[in-house]
């Protein structure tokens, strides 16, 4: 029986736990105390911001990026996914004579009201219908990881490289300044949020307070990079360290560009966030200023790319690029280049015959889905290889998301032309053109009235800054998406007009008819519902709906 | 300690000589239908009715009997009372006869201390083999299915291997309802259920409350599923038995989904036309161009009427195959004096009817051994190796496509299939991925028991169990390069092809330790009282560490070898986590006689998720129970009636890391790995989310006629109250603090049902024997609080205080042309209602005959996911007692279902719906622009919900026991048995299957955390129909 007694006590002692045995910790992700405590780590952390463009299977600046592009009419998408068929809902379509048809959205809602719908928490949830969140996270969440890597940098038990500890910080304030120019061209009020402890504030501001934030990050930014001398080797280790390979350029972005890059970012913040009617001299001298101080040709920018092997990018290898989803190998049906896009190509311009490729007869898209006759269109993309938009299985291209040396310059040209200095402005133009191979005839000097050289500039814009994020703030800003009966929307826009709709033969052909698009979108966004049900806003704040 | 036992012992060997023992009998009682050992029963001498033993657990007795006694009487709730006459032999050796109608055999799950079921607090239920449908041939919950009231046992996919959503009585928390799974005593990893042969199972034990649950600690908290499998019985012959079965398995198809007329531009001859006019017809290589479609979209009149001058094809036909299954299985049974072994070697080799297959292969050991009184040694080894090859993926694409085209079409250059036929079909040919991907997942598993168990003579009773569960799946996954093909759409992640390959290992650990003291205050102090006592002190701790690791390679080479090693690109991945729960358990029960008993104990249990600072979490636990038939004069008619209640806490544990704050690891580029902080917050404030439970409950056992009618019936009824705090949940958090959700408690549930069970000797006559059973229960789970009080939406399911877990919440056609607004405004205006009428109880514009629809912003809960009820009929009949004859109907009451299926087929316009005219405005047809117009971009509408209530013909089956025709010595038995499972399904749903539903997004993603698990048709994978052909030998 002893015997007994004593081998349940040692199988009891064997099989015992100590408290101390509880104390298991996550072995496989890194935590800020582990991580945060080396140079390496916090270099890791700021390699990371580039993760936070992303939420789980999305890239949300790709998000923004396509939304931007649908309601600047540059694409067109049908589809439900993301809300993206909602923010290209065209109020009505009238027909030129002699049909002088009006037809009017399939929704019987226009843009401002169903996006105004769509702004709960279901749509955003539930059938991820809500398309206004999209930017909204990838600002907030791009801020919130800058935040901490700028408290990860303040670190007093790390030791930085003097030029490293420099860059790092002015990559934070960059970021932020990025991130805060998309949400305050946007919405119509934000919150600025500083803290890096997952908490925020009640205390929402104005969207131009919001472009005052973006500027001054910038403006920190551009004093810690002006102390960076050229060609040092701690900053390109640096910038090597935190750029992942994909978004690489050859040059890489010195400071000097980084600086110029901000400049112009600047400018365009003041630009884009004022109707051209509202523009007084000196806003437009003040872009000239800033353009002037901006980018250059053969200057490179940050630039979002794809790996060759679709791994490990933030493509996610499911057309998570503007350069992917209209790719008709991967993703059919999903985006199409616009037909008021393709018309504003000037006749002979080299690139829209390599850019475009006629789609079969059969196979023109017409009143797609019956979810509008602005969804339909004669041409799709062709690849990047054969001088086109898209990109194929080899994921080649890298998009300007945050300015270019094009967009600089067709500010300076808009500046000078809109300030009476046309002849000023009209090189601009043509060097884009033809550094970018458009095969047209130079317009400098040939005696454009002011008319005729913004009608150039218009197209300029459309054609050179295609897929970068431009297009709604043009459209914007141009008056186009203003209400037809309060002067804007668009005459002479191309649309597919089914013969249906036409009442002619054959019944199911279609044609191409010069209509009034009256777009009737909202200028700026709502506030998203996840924001404002989360975080309430103090009373007394400036509006945050429409 | 010493000192007390030996005077324990004096005390007893005082009490003992006060008989006049002239004779020693002893023996053993088996059963005599397997030949079982049976522990716990009386055994009394007739003509001294105090004088009396119980066997032990081998079955064993030993009795000091007067010389003048004649005979014994063998008494055991479940088995027919037997009386033998003892003669000279001293040695007695009874088998008895099982009482199918008493029901009342010993239990020990949930309540610490095997016990008579009639002095059972809890609500436990029992199923035996010999109750098994016979249909359950792949898994043991195909064999719960429908028998144990409150246990849902939901099969949400057909596909082989898949584990099905258990749910006892109601929700605990959001994130998941899978009970504790016990296996002979020790826990195990809940999908041992889907794992295990259901030939080497003896009987099931249910407990589905927590306060028999917190008996396993923070586990227990969603209830137990016990399984005991067969042993053999000490003193018995070898005996075989071998089982082959054979099963035809077809999909469920209950409804067409797809019209049979089409809206397509056509020729002056009815033939479907491409852009420019000419008839439709495949390319060379099979693919399609696309029709041209009538501009429905604003020609209201066009209808969904002409015929499809095309062959078509049933698309469902054409990716599901009727398939074979096939599973043998072999058991050898039998023991000496001291030991007792049981062996099983099974196979299950089951065709997937959409693809491929899946087989197990299960191997047994169970072995007890008594080396010295008192002291039994038991292990059981289960060795389960399984392998599936299956192919899953694309039903989507198969379901949503014109009708013409014909995914068995080979391109006749190459003999593959078109990868992609049309462009109006969504992703790829599904058939097609199986040209060019092969994938494996090969797990060898070992369930190890191993208990001491020593009985001292008196009092105590230790018992020492260790378990492992250990198990290393080994996964390959391969995609061609399929560069060079005509087509330049792929499957899988990239063209170039891709080689995965992981490695997941995970060991459970589990030790408990008990010593139960126990008391007979007559036997043990003499004193007059029919007073036993049972106190129960428990140790046991549970470990889990997994680990795992995958390598893909990408850009294979187009010649063989396909290796990672010749691959261009590789990248790989490692995970491991662990976790620790240890605790302690003490409970106290003292019975009066059998008329009255309490226990009383609780639970402390120290947790790794909460770090080794915390401090331990304790659930009490307390339960009654009363038999007022113990009081009544006559039992003629009530043979026992019990009246029980019990109150519990349990908890449930958050993950395992969840309370640490860490960073995502991102690898991005050739740069390597990229910090970042996570979408999702951790929470280092979480806490323990935890569940009160009470559950009242009534056993009544009623013989009502002597006759051969109605000779016996129990009812066995329970209602229980639930009460969950600190329900973890993603809540949402602002995005302007850089995260979207942070993990809280959040939420607080309640819920309440009621489980009732009813038993019938029906009919009971020399030559035949009718069972009936039924099952009925309902529950529901309401929301009572969100702590920051805002709702919660994800894919149509809502989370909203005052709401019920599994509401659905969406969008509806406005049902009145008045209908309101929520801001209170008329949705059309009055001066418009003209231009509106209702068809079928939906607002329609007559300008376009589109419905109109509440706002995006005016949702309402529209359904809900669970049953109303559950209820299942159970009948067993045997004809001259070799004729069996057995069905079971379930039926599931006033379940929702989501028809996202049918929502996705309104969007391409080709489900059956659009054949179906309406009249709107005095006009009748099968208008487009009418049913298109409730495709609403995919955005849920109630349009979609649909009642999901079915009555199952869940098995039939019928079964000859030709032992007596064949005739031969060696043989026990040999039975054949023709079974069918689902075959028959009564129900108004439009889908194939009204089980086959999970809680998914409009994408098809997953809705975790959010304590709804069925109620979305979103393409699933419908349940099979079989037909079964099986033969039973023993010898």
């Amino acid at each position: 029986m002893k015997k007994i007694i004593i081998i349940f006590a040692l199988i009891i002692v064997l099989v015992s736990c100590k408290k101390s045995e509880l104390q298991l910790l996550n072995p496989t992700s890194p935590t800020p105390e582990g991580a945060l405590a080396s140079v390496k780590g916090v270099e890791q952390f700021a390699f990371g911001i580039w993760n936070k463009l992303r939420d789980g299977g999305n890239n949300l600046l790709i998000h923004s990026m396509e939304m931007h592009s649908f309601m600047g009419d540059e694409q067109w998408s049908s589809v439900g996914n993301f809300g993206w068929r909602y923010v290209n809902q065209v109020d009505k379509i009238t027909l030129p004579a002699p049909y002088n048809t009006v037809v009017p959205s399939v929704l019987g809602l226009n843009q401002p009201d169903q996006l105004k719908a769509l702004n709960n928490l279901s749509a955003t949830n539930g059938s991820f219908t809500n398309a206004i969140v999209y930017e909204w996270n990838m600002g907030y969440y791009v801020n919130g990881q800058a935040n901490f890597l700028l408290s990860a940098i303040e670190n007093p038990t790390l030791t930085f490289p003097a030029v490293e500890k420099t860059t790092l910080q002015a990559w934070a304030y960059w970021w932020k300044g990025f991130s805060y120019s998309r949400i305050g061209s946007m919405y119509l009020a934000g919150v600025i949020n500083d803290k890096s402890d997952g908490t925020t504030n009640q205390t929402y501001v104005t969207r131009q307070a919001i472009i005052t934030e973006a500027n001054a990050n910038f403006d920190k930014a551009i004093a810690l990079l002006a102390t960076i001398p050229a060609g040092d080797a701690v900053y390109t280790s640096t910038m090597n360290a935190i750029i992942p390979s994909f978004n690489l350029t050859t040059p890489m972005v010195s400071p000097a560009m980084w600086i110029r890059a901000c400049n112009t970012y600047k400018a365009r913040n003041i630009m884009v966030n004022k109707k051209v009617s509202e523009m007084t001299s000196t806003d437009w001298n003040t872009v000239k200023t800033l353009a002037t101080a901006g980018l250059i040709k053969g200057d490179a920018t940050f630039v979002l790319g794809m790996a060759a092997d679709g791994l490990n990018d933030l493509s996610l290898n499911i057309q998570q690029h503007v350069y992917q989803w209209n790719s008709a190998n991967m993703n059919p049906g999903w985006a199409f280049p616009s037909e008021r896009w393709i018309q504003d190509f000037k006749a002979g311009d080299a690139r829209f015959t390599k850019g475009l490729k006629p789609l079969a007869a059969s196979a023109v898209e017409v009143n797609r889905s019956a979810r509008g006759i602005q969804f339909g269109t004669r041409y799709v993309f062709q690849t990047i290889e054969a001088g086109g938009y898209w990109t194929t299985d080899s994921k080649k291209g890298q998009v300007q998301f945050a300015g270019s040396w094009e967009e600089n310059s067709l500010m300076l040209a808009e500046a000078n032309i809109r300030t009476g200095a046309v002849e000023l402005g009209l090189p601009f133009i043509d060097l884009v053109r033809s550094s970018n191979g458009a095969e047209l005839a130079a317009i400098t000097g040939t005696g454009l009235s002011t008319a005729a050289a913004l009608d150039e500039l218009r197209s300029e814009r459309r054609v050179a800054l295609t897929l970068r994020g431009l297009a709604f703030y043009d459209a914007r800003r141009w008056g186009l998406t203003t209400k037809a009966s309060a002067g804007g929307g668009r005459a002479n826009a191309n649309v597919i007009v089914p013969n249906s709709i036409l009442g002619i033969t054959p019944a199911a052909g279609w044609t191409l008819l010069p209509t009034l698009m009256d777009y009737n979108y909202l200028d700026y966004w709502d506030v998203p519902v996840s924001e404002f049900s989360y975080n309430a806003p103090v009373a007394g704040g400036p509006v945050i709906a429409n | 300690m010493k000192k007390l036992v030996q005077s324990f012992f004096i005390l007893v060997a005082l009490s003992v000589t006060a008989f006049a023992q002239e004779r020693k009998v002893t023996g053993t009682v088996t059963s005599n239908e397997d030949g079982s050992a049976i522990a716990g029963v009386t055994v009394k001498v007739k003509e001294v009715p105090n004088l009396g033993t119980t066997t032990t657990a081998d079955g064993k007795f030993s009795l000091s009997v007067p010389t003048n006694v004649k005979k014994l009487t063998f008494f055991f709730l479940g088995f027919t009372t037997t009386e033998v006459t003892i003669t000279s032999t001293n040695v007695v050796n009874v088998s008895l006869k099982n009482d199918a109608q008493t029901l009342g055999e010993v239990v020990v799950t949930g309540v610490g201390v095997a016990t008579q079921k009639k002095l059972v607090p809890i609500e436990v239920s029992t199923l035996s083999s010999k109750e098994f449908p016979k249909s359950a041939t792949t898994n043991v919950t195909q064999a719960l299915q429908g028998q144990i009231a409150g246990a849902q046992i939901i099969q949400r996919s057909g596909t082989p291997g898949a584990s099905p959503q258990i749910i006892l009585r109601g929700y605990t928390n959001l994130a998941g309802t899978a009970p504790l799974i016990l296996i002979d005593g020790v826990q195990s990893s809940s999908d041992l259920l889907t794992s295990l042969d259901p030939n080497i199972v003896d009987r099931i034990e249910v407990v589905k409350g927590s306060a028999g649950g917190m008996l396993y600690g923070a586990q227990g908290g969603n209830g137990v599923i016990q399984i005991f499998t067969k042993r053999g019985a000490k003193n018995s012959k070898l005996t075989i038995d071998f089982s082959s079965k054979y099963s035809s398995d077809q999909v469920l198809k209950q409804n067409d989904l797809v019209a049979k007329m089409h809206h397509w531009v056509t020729d002056a001859n009815g033939n479907i036309t491409a852009n420019g006019g000419a008839i439709l017809a495949p390319s060379a290589i099979g693919v399609w161009p696309n029709p041209v479609a009538l501009p429905y979209g604003t020609d209201k009149t066009i209808q969904n009427n002409k015929p499809i001058l095309l062959p078509t094809y049933d698309h469902i036909d054409q990716g599901n195959r009727v398939a074979n299954t096939y599973s043998n299985s072999l058991n050898i049974r039998g023991g000496t004096e001291k030991s007792d072994y049981a062996f099983g070697l099974s196979n299950l080799a089951q065709q997937d009817v959409y693809s491929n297959g899946f087989n197990r292969t299960n191997l047994s050991l169970n072995f007890g051994f008594n080396p010295v009184k008192g002291l039994s040694i038991r292990n059981s080894t289960q060795v389960i190796y399984s392998y599936e090859d299956l192919l899953t993926a694309g039903r989507f694409n198969l379901v949503n496509s014109l009708q013409w085209i014909d995914f068995n079409f080979r391109n006749p250059t190459n003999g593959r299939y078109v990868v992609k036929p049309s462009n109006l079909t969504d992703g790829n040919n599904a058939l097609g991925e199986r040209d060019v991907r092969t994938r494996y997942d090969r797990v060898p598993r070992l369930v190890q028991n191993f208990s001491v168990n020593y009985k001292f003579p008196k009092f105590v009773e230790l018992d020492v169990k260790y378990a492992l569960d250990t198990r290393r799946s080994d996964g390959y996954d391969y995609y061609q390069n399929q560069t060079g093909l005509p087509q330049t759409v792929f499957y899988g992640g990239n063209i170039n092809g891709s080689i995965t390959t992981d490695f997941f290992d995970s060991r459970t650990q589990y030790a408990n330790a008990s010593l139960y003291f126990r008391t007979d205050f007559k036997e043990d102090f003499n004193i007059n009282l029919p007073i036993k006592t049972a106190t129960q002190l428990t140790y046991d701790n549970r470990r889990e560490k997994s680990s795992s690791f995958f390598t893909t390679g990408t850009g294979l080479p187009l010649y063989p070898p396909y290796t990672i090693g010749g691959a261009a690109t590789k990248t790989g991945g490692d995970g491991y986590s662990e976790s620790l729960l240890f605790g302690y358990l003490v409970n106290q029960s003292i019975e009066y006689g059998d008329l009255v008993g309490i226990s009383a104990g609780f639970r402390s249990d120290w947790s790794s998720a909460f770090g080794g600072q915390s401090k331990p979490f304790t659930f009490p636990r307390g339960t009654i129970f009363f038999n007022p038939s113990e009081l009544f004069g006559s039992r003629n008619l009530i043979t026992n009636w019990k009246l029980r209640a019990a109150y519990g806490e349990a908890g449930v544990q958050p993950g395992a890391y969840d309370r640490q704050v860490t960073f995502a690891s991102t690898t991005l580029g050739t740069n390597g790995s990229s910090i970042s902080t996570r979408a999702t917050s951790n929470n280092p404030d979480l806490k323990v989310q935890t569940t009160t439970e009470l559950e009242f409950g009534t056993d009544l056992n009623l013989s009502p006629f002597k006759g051969n009618w109605l000779s016996g019936i129990t009812l066995n009824a329970t209602y229980w109250d639930r009460q969950s705090k600190n329900t973890i949940q993603n809540a949402p958090v602002a995005p302007s603090t850089g995260a979207s959700t942070t993990l809280d408690n959040l939420i607080s549930l309640k819920s309440s049902g009621l489980d009732l069970s009813l038993d019938v000797n029906a009919y009971k006559s020399e030559n035949v024997n009718w069972y009936f059973g039924a099952r009925w229960a309902r529950s529901k789970t309401q929301l009572t609080e969100i702590s920051n009080n805002l709702p919660i939406t994800q894919g149509a399911f809502n989370l909203a205080p005052g709401g019920n877990l599994g509401d659905l919440y969406m969008q509806r056609p406005l049902h009145s042309i008045d209908q309101l607004k929520p801001d209170g405004t008329r949705y059309i205006p009055a001066a418009d209602a003209s231009k509106y009428t209702v068809v079928n109880g939906n607002v329609v514009n007559l300008a376009n005959y589109n419905v109109v629809l509440t706002a995006a912003n005016d949702l309402a809960v529209v359904g809900n996911t669970n049953p109303d009820f559950t209820a299942s009929f159970i009948n067993r009949i045997t004809l001259f007692k070799n004729l069996n004859i057995g069905f079971q109907f379930d039926w599931i009451k006033g379940s929702s279902i989501y028809n996202q299926t049918r929502q996705w087929l309104y969007r391409d316009r080709l489900h059956a719906d659009f054949d179906e005219p309406v009249t709107i405005d005095g006009q009748t047809g099968a208008f487009v622009a009418y049913y298109n117009s409730f495709y609403n971009v995919n955005t849920p509408l109630s349009w979609f919900v649909e009642d999901g209530s079915y009555v199952r013909l869940r098995d039939v089956s019928i079964s000859y026991d030709v032992t007596n025709i064949v005739k031969q010595k060696w043989l026990k038995n040999l039975t054949v048995t023709l079974t069918g499972r689902n075959l028959a399904t009564w129900t108004n749903y439009k889908g194939l299957d009204p089980e086959a539903t999970a809680a998914l997004t409009n994408q098809g993603g997953t809705i975790g955390r959010f304590g709804s698990f069925t109620g979305v048709d979103y393409y699933s994978a419908p349940n099979l129909k079989s037909y079964q052909l099986s033969l039973n030998v023993s010898f």
